[in-house]
């Protein structure tokens, strides 16, 4: 039994991808390659020496139901049967799928192929990282029954193809491979009239605001980079925006628990004095803007996709944003010049806080009206900032904007009141 | 027309700033340090017609500078009204013997202010040295 020989390991510097895979093969070995390269993993099942499937552990699984449900190839019954039978085995679900005649031998084939040659590609370029090879004499899991294993040689081959095709659109196409595109609103009543190609009609339609560019590859047996260039077209034409829902979750969550903790504070010390309800009304405004920074700090598109980020490099980045526009407001109110600032990475107007042991009278007053309605301006202003870093001009902004405008009208008669109060009690 | 300069020696930027928007309102030229030392030079520098000097500042402190620019015979009349969150008679009484010529507290009514430093600026020395000083700069000027 070959496959109980010894397990095999080096690194990428020494040996590259193609020597390991190509010494497999002359080996005619069976079992697991793992190779890694920094956050980058791929796991291939070699077969006989031959390229059987190529998986990627952490990239999420790929709903290949959702997508065929989309194209209109199955039925929603016949789809929950193959989930509920094959779980999330991508190789059992395309035996079922052939079983049950809802796809040709073929195109499994085709599918296996492409699956195998698209993350082949991508890893052809690692240079440094490392590869383990674990003998498994029965790698059962990835292995699909009628479906040929691909040849080392001509996989390598493909793969490297493949790899300098992407290397020379990735100067043009500029869309990671997670990037997930949605339909606009109006897109059905624009698709008519338009002359699109098949391919870019089954991207259109597989833009759920689910699958990623990968997905949608991978359900379409298409590059990547074909089908990113399709989504730079589609959304050139307006007719898909880009989303991420997990960032879209995070600053729904974040300006909910903003405003909650606004309103509860200004309605838990309603009984105070002008100056101090409008102290009480800054202060607030300020924690609201600090808190939609804290937010950006993890998710402002400058910063994303970098991996760990230094504390420095971060509070360098929103104080050179923010500095200039809260600079842009200041010239309105020049008392608050010294006052209100930006340091570290967030609004500090500490100093209106022991104000009145500097001044007092109606200049003291003049500050604190000044003060708040400087606020509500900074804090309307990050916020459209962020909203427009982060997720640009989507349904979902335009839905996030709707509740923070509500908001923001409660504020500004909040203000306005105060200050019609504080011009009674001056005349 | 001539417009009096008044320095004020303070290290919170939010006080001078206020005190800057006050005076300014009311036609005053200001000029503004944050430490002891800067303020010196600035009295050498621009020659005000007043000083609003705070007591406590870094590096060299009101009394002090109120104690070197009294040393000068050219800045014994110089009007400088202390400016201070201190309120005991300690401090008023050392302000006084150091040579300042009055005393606000913090917080202090920016209106009192500024008609304290108008009512200091409009003595015959002071429009003097006003007038000497625009006709030093018109000089240099051309």
């Amino acid at each position: 039994m070959d496959d109980q020989r010894t397990a095999l390991s080096g690194d990428l510097e020494t040996l590259s991808l193609a020597s390991v895979l190509k010494m497999l093969s002359l080996g005619d070995r069976t079992g697991y390659l793992r190779v890694t390269s920094g956050p980058e993993e791929i796991m291939v099942t070699l077969l006989h020496g031959q390229l059987a499937a190529v998986d990627e552990p952490n990239q999420p699984p790929l709903d290949l139901m959702l997508a065929l449900r989309l194209l209109e190839r199955i039925e929603e019954s016949q789809a929950m049967q193959v989930r509920q039978m094959a779980g999330n085995n991508h190789a059992a679900m395309m035996t079922l799928m052939m079983q049950n005649q809802l796809m040709t031998p073929q195109e499994v084939q085709r599918r296996v192929e492409h699956s195998v040659i698209t993350p082949l590609s991508r890893s052809m370029r690692w240079t440094s990282g490392q590869f383990t090879f674990r003998p498994d004499p029965a790698p059962m899991f990835a292995v699909i029954p009628q479906v040929q294993p691909m040849v080392v040689d001509y996989a390598i081959l493909e793969a490297n193809r493949l790899a300098d095709e992407q290397s020379q659109q990735d100067h043009t196409i500029r869309l990671p491979r997670q990037a997930v595109p949605r339909w606009r609103p109006e897109t059905p009543s624009l698709v008519e009239g338009l002359a699109l190609s098949t391919d870019d009609m089954q991207v259109l339609r597989l833009a759920n605001g689910q699958l990623n560019i990968r997905a949608i590859a991978h359900a379409l047996i298409l590059a990547e980079s074909q089908v990113a260039e399709i989504v730079v077209r589609l959304l050139d034409m307006n007719m898909v925006e880009l989303v991420d829902l997990e960032l879209e979750m995070a600053l729904a969550q974040h300006l909910a628990a903003i405003m909650d903790e606004t309103r509860g504070e200004l309605a838990r010390h309603v009984r105070l004095p002008v100056d101090e309800r409008l102290k009480l009304l800054v202060r607030v405004l300020t924690l609201a803007s600090n808190r939609l920074l804290t937010h950006h700090a993890f998710y402002a598109r400058d910063l994303r996709g970098r991996g760990e980020v230094r504390r420095i490099e971060i509070t360098r980045h929103l104080d050179a944003t923010f500095e200039p526009i809260l600079a842009s407001i200041r010239k309105q109110f020049p008392r608050m010049d010294s006052i209100v600032r930006i340091e570290s990475g967030a609004i500090d107007a500490t100093d209106l806080e022991t104000l009145h042991k500097v001044v007092r009278g109606s200049e003291l007053m003049e500050c604190y009206c000044d003060a708040a309605i400087m606020q509500s301006q900074l804090l309307q202003v990050i916020f459209e900032r962020v909203l427009d870093d982060e997720l640009g001009h989507s349904s979902a902004a335009e839905q996030l904007d709707g509740g923070w405008n509500d908001f923001t009208r409660e504020l500004d008669y909040e203000i306005a009141r105060l200050l019609g109060r504080d011009s009674r009690i001056n005349a | 027309m001539i417009h009096p300069l008044v320095l004020v020696v303070d290290d919170s930027p939010t006080v001078r700033k206020i005190v800057e928007i006050a005076l300014q309102r009311a036609g005053i030229e200001v000029v503004m340090a944050s430490d002891g030392l800067s303020g010196l030079s600035l009295i050498n520098e621009r020659q005000p017609d007043l000083i609003l000097l705070d007591i406590m500042l870094p590096r060299m402190d009101g009394y002090s500078i109120c104690q070197v620019v009294r040393r000068n015979l050219a800045y014994r009349d110089l009007p400088i009204i202390m400016l201070s969150g201190k309120d005991g008679l300690f401090d008023k009484v050392k302000g006084r013997l150091s040579g300042s010529t009055d005393y606000i507290t913090k917080p202090f009514d920016t209106n009192e202010l500024v008609n304290m430093v108008i009512r200091h600026l409009d003595t015959p020395a002071a429009r003097e040295r006003a007038m000497r000083r625009d006709a030093q700069r018109m000089h240099s000027h051309y």
